[in-house]
């Protein structure tokens, strides 16, 4: 079925896969078999997301919630996820507000796996070039605003950011990885318990800017963390840079 | 039926197995892989007892206060402000209070500390110095603290319903907490204090709190029959040290230590909670004093 399409059947092609020790997706833990939904309830679901808005919102929720039982949870995430979010930045907003009015764990939990692993595959794919830059873009921003943005962590063990940044740095991964860390992070703008100066939000901007002020590398991703710090609300300048870069082994040795 | 207020009679005594008494000392130069063995635990062993080692407290704040709390939380607000922890005890466990058979489950972090740029009476210095605090060591080998809180926040212990913090005296533990974590001064009033504490510890005990719940009934049991009072038990004050006698654990040198301490929080959290099944002398539960801090805003 086109909706359940999962992350290896990319239209046919099989690219070349490099995957990163600090990107792990983790599978939910489920109690409630998952199953596509029927025809009716598909259309429900679709008319649904199709016409709600920030002022119908509360109507058209309920609706939502009638039919949107714990067995299709993982249906709906792929839908709203490769459907939705990927392609339609903005409504993010919306999509991430009837995530929380559901109110349900599970549901959160098994949409921050299913961006995971759509992320982590285009972030796997060799061929920088192959990647579509936009897929990434939306998708990254759609991971910050269902976990920084509502104050939801991103745990080491999915997403170690540091170690990811300075691998990168040494794979020549940079063009891919900054982008990214730097959209997830915008995420923390509208979180009063992430922004700065919340230390972890911190400590990875201390990475990118030890990067723009070390690694040769294009206008472009000095201006990803430019709008990056912008939106936190800091200065390049005023942001003391970490001092990873020249350590040997420097990766390993933050994860342990 | 178990009677909470014949523990102290308890002929058993409780014996953690060797190994639950192994303290793992934290420095700068094992931070990281100590760190990567706590968040490879903490799904299954999501009950975090907490200990925090300061100078004691230094500041008392002036002017009027709403309330005995608020008056308590400026107290504690202006010291967490002021100072600087030098240790932070954790220890992991599972919800029946059991632990890892093999490897280390009670950490003890060593912050970095400059004795000569922070607050300290003469006399406080002594007594920790006494207690085996090692100035040079903590100035040289500390663990900076703003790694420490990034390692804590994607750590898996924060801000997840599925945890447990458990403290004895909550109020300077998550004081000291808060403001490493948020790595901003303390915010101004109780209330919003305690939104940071629900952010980032949704669920939490602290066993003063408990202890005092229990002195509080029998000290009314007391009053009721005056005729069987004994003198020596009445000025008793309930301490982590007294509750663990009280509960039979025997005293290792090792429980005095911050680590120790938090490692012995959880032993008298359990403990208690296995003795009393769960229930409190009054007829209340655990469950009544989650998420309340002693002093702060449970009474």
């Amino acid at each position: 079925r086109e909706l359940n399409k999962d992350a290896n059947l990319l239209s046919g092609v099989n690219p070349e896969l490099i995957s990163s020790k600090y990107l792990n997706v983790e599978e939910p833990k489920t109690t409630v078999a998952q199953e596509n939904p029927p025809k009716e309830i598909v259309e429900k679901v679709l008319f649904v997301v199709n016409n709600i808005t920030m002022d119908n919102f509360d109507v058209k929720i309920t609706d939502l919630k009638s039919v949107l039982t714990p067995n299709y949870f993982s249906w709906f995430s792929n839908y709203l996820v490769n459907q939705r979010a990927k392609t339609e930045p903005n409504y993010h907003k919306l999509y991430s507000r009837i995530l929380t009015s559901i109110g349900s764990d599970k549901l959160h939990e098994r949409m921050i796996a299913v961006t995971g692993q759509q992320l982590f595959y285009l972030l796997a794919i060799k061929d920088v070039h192959s990647i579509d830059k936009n897929h990434l873009k939306n998708l990254s921003l759609w991971l910050g605003s269902i976990t920084l943005a509502v104050d939801r962590p991103i745990r080491h063990r999915n997403i170690a950011f540091r170690e990811l940044l300075l691998e990168a740095y040494h794979d020549r991964r940079l063009d891919i990885i900054v982008p990214f860390v730097a959209k997830v992070l915008q995420g923390a703008a509208g979180s009063k318990v992430f922004k700065p100066p919340n230390p972890w939000t911190l400590g990875i901007v201390k990475v990118l800017v030890e990067l723009n002020n070390k690694a040769s590398w294009k206008l472009s991703l000095t201006f990803e963390v430019e709008v990056l710090l912008k939106m936190l609300g800091l200065q390049m300048t005023s942001v003391m840079p970490s001092n990873f870069l020249d350590v040997e082994n420097i990766a390993d040795e933050l994860s342990g | 039926k178990q009677n909470l207020n014949n523990a102290g009679g308890a002929s058993s005594v409780v014996l953690p197995p060797p190994n639950h008494l192994f303290i793992r000392e934290v420095w700068k130069n094992n931070l990281y892989a100590e760190f990567a063995t706590i968040r490879k635990l903490a799904m299954e062993y999501n009950h975090i007892s907490v200990s925090t080692e300061f100078v004691g407290t230094i500041a008392r704040p002036i002017g009027n206060f709403r309330s005995k709390t608020d008056y308590h939380y400026q107290t504690m607000r202006s010291n967490v402000d002021f100072l600087n922890p030098i240790q932070i005890g954790v220890s992991m466990c599972d919800a029946n209070g059991n632990k890892p058979e093999d490897g280390p489950s009670t950490w003890q972090f060593n912050f970095h500390f400059d004795e000569g740029q922070e607050m300290m009476s003469s006399e406080s210095f002594e007594l920790l110095q006494k207690s085996g605090i090692n100035f040079d060591n903590h100035l040289n080998n500390g663990i900076d603290m703003f790694e420490f809180s990034q390692l804590m926040i994607d750590s898996g212990l924060l801000m997840d319903d599925s945890i447990t913090w458990i403290t004895y005296h909550a109020a300077y533990d998550f004081g000291f907490l808060v403001n490493i974590l948020t790595n901003n001064c303390m915010p101004n009033n109780r209330e919003d204090f305690e939104w940071w504490v629900h952010r980032f510890l949704p669920n939490f005990y602290d066993l003063n709190l408990i202890c005092k719940v229990i002195q509080d009934f029998r000290q009314q049991q007391q009053q009721q029959q005056p005729q069987q009072q004994q003198p020596q038990q009445q000025p008793q004050q309930f301490t982590l040290a007294s509750l663990a006698e009280d509960l039979g654990i025997s005293r290792f040198p090792l429980f005095t230590t911050t680590a120790g301490q938090s490692l012995l929080t959880s032993l008298g959290f359990f403990q208690l909670s296995k003795l009393s099944m769960n229930k409190l002398p009054n007829g209340t539960t655990f469950e009544t004093y989650r998420n309340l801090i002693y002093g702060i805003n449970g009474e």
